[in-house]
């Protein structure tokens, strides 16, 4: 092998190579330690011991290589830069600050046309998260409240079955709640984010039942079974069984809901306190079918979920969970 | 070091953060945008690294990751409606005269950014040494062929450069 075609091959290794003696550079990269074990380059390392111009010029390059090496890594990293991210990645998905889509690498050309489209754009003069961690968690936080609280569609109201009256209205008052006043106790504890782990029909029912109004309901009546009745004419789930210590309980109406194509219905109880008792078919039931009752907070609202016979059943009660009542 | 594929999602963060701030901030000279960058390059990958089958390859997914959002980031700068990448590659930004780094650290970027712009990405990851020869071919998107005769020759560009500002600065 002659010189100039040893140099070609010589160029190509990675800096931190210190000819014969094996010696690495500090970046404990092993690159170098593979270029020696390559058998392309053996005699091209073989030849740096009986060339010394050869030699010298391999540790001029080695050196410069090394030293231009040495200076990228002197890049200094923000000392917070990991703890933020990972910090960053335990939020919710809808809480973090990075909401851009990159293509994905090594994806077929399907998923990098998909990726590219539901990108958006970064403000560009937004100040990255990382300079001001605390200030981009409170804006998400308070981002997050404001989200949790938007109207949603409106409720089905499409029976038109609407038998609300004065008197009905008036109990209402009674509860210390106006006429047209959502039924939901709004100044109860602010909103607390336990939404982690939260079934998607838990959260959907929390934003109807917060914007529940008199004028909703599909069916008004102070007594449970003729909302029963009312519902299985309407072909909606109806409980045939309501928890005893319901079942005393006086009745404002009932509703019916759409979720991800399954219907639920609602009957709405007053005893001081106002108790939601939701219904849906199992076989129609959207998310995960509980083994055993299952408590769940939300907001400022608690539920309890559990299975009767083909039924899967919801009550509501506004506040923790100590409100729910020890009847199933 | 444990291998990429045994990493959880935190470890691969603590492994990989570093090596990626320095690739963004020698492609963005800025920062701001390399940290941005890195979050991002971490974000995708929490989204959608399920879609990575080798998870042996995870280095050079990330190290991708972050380069094509960079060149997006650069196309909608500029507006480009048709792109070529290396086009792309000489839109970058200036170096802020005010950030605190290291001498070494601005000689070296600042060097790279006088390098023909068509090497000056394979060289920051050859000179970073985090990735091989095929994975730096894999992150640009470019054969390896061609990786190894641009650093070839971007090599001798770099050493020159670097060695003149290195004096200039002594």
């Amino acid at each position: 092998m002659k010189r100039e075609e040893a140099k070609q091959l010589l160029e190509l290794c990675r800096p931190g190579y210190h000819g014969q003696t094996g010696q690495h550079g500090h970046h404990g990269h092993r690159g170098h330690e593979e270029d020696r074990q390559d058998p392309a380059l053996a005699e091209a390392f073989a030849l740096l011991d009986t060339d010394a111009e050869l030699n010298a010029w391999f540790e001029a390059q080695q050196a410069i290589d090394s030293r231009i090496s040495e200076c990228l890594h002197a890049i200094e990293v923000p000392a917070d830069l990991e703890a933020s991210i990972l910090a960053d990645m335990r939020l919710p998905k809808a809480h973090r600050t990075q909401s851009e889509s990159a293509p994905i690498p090594f994806a077929t050309e399907t998923d990098r046309s998909a990726e590219t489209n539901e990108s958006g754009e970064r403000l560009p003069n937004s100040r990255p998260w990382w300079q001001s961690p605390w200030i981009g968690l409170a804006a998400l936080f308070l981002i997050a409240a404001v989200v949790l609280n938007l109207p949603r569609s409106d409720p089905s109201a499409s029976s038109g079955d609407q038998e609300a009256t004065s008197g009905q209205l008036s109990q209402l008052s009674q509860l210390g709640q106006p006429p047209g006043a959502a039924l939901a106790d709004r100044t109860a504890q602010p909103a607390q984010t336990v939404m982690a782990g939260l079934p998607p029909v838990l959260k959907f029912l929390s934003g109807q039942i917060d914007r529940l109004q008199p004028e909703h309901f599909n069916k008004r009546d102070d007594r449970a079974e003729n909302l029963q009745a009312f519902l299985v004419s309407t072909q909606a789930p109806s409980p045939r069984a309501i928890p005893d210590c319901l079942g005393k309980m006086a009745t404002i109406g009932c509703i019916t809901f759409e979720f991800e194509g399954s219907q639920l219905s609602m009957i709405c109880f007053k005893n001081g306190e106002i108790y939601h008792l939701v219904t849906a078919n199992k076989s129609t039931y959207p998310d995960g079918l509980p083994t055993q009752p299952q408590i769940f907070e939300c907001l400022n609202k608690s539920f309890k979920i559990w299975v009767d016979g083909e039924q899967v059943k919801i009550l509501a009660v506004t506040g923790a969970k100590e409100n729910i009542p020890e009847f199933i | 070091m444990t291998e990429p594929e045994n990493l959880n999602f935190d470890e691969i963060v603590s492994a990989f953060y570093q090596p990626l701030y320095r690739f963004g901030y020698s492609l963005a000279k800025n920062e701001h945008e390399a940290g941005d960058l890195a979050q991002q390059t971490f974000f995708v990958y929490a989204e959608k690294g399920d879609s990575l089958r080798d998870k042996s390859k995870v280095k050079s997914w990330l190290f991708t990751t972050l380069y094509r959002e960079f060149l997006k980031r650069r196309r909608k700068d500029s507006r480009m409606d048709h792109y070529e990448p290396e086009m792309l590659e000489t839109v970058g930004g200036s170096v802020e005269p005010h950030i605190r780094r290291s001498m070494d650290a601005n000689l070296a970027v600042e060097a790279l950014a006088e390098v023909d712009a068509v090497y000056r990405q394979p060289l920051a990851l050859f000179y970073m040494q985090d990735l091989s020869y095929k994975e730096i071919a894999e992150t640009l998107d470019v054969p390896i062929g061609t990786i190894m005769s641009r650093l070839s020759r971007g090599k001798a560009q770099l050493r020159d450069i670097f060695k003149r500002k290195e004096t200039e600065t002594t």
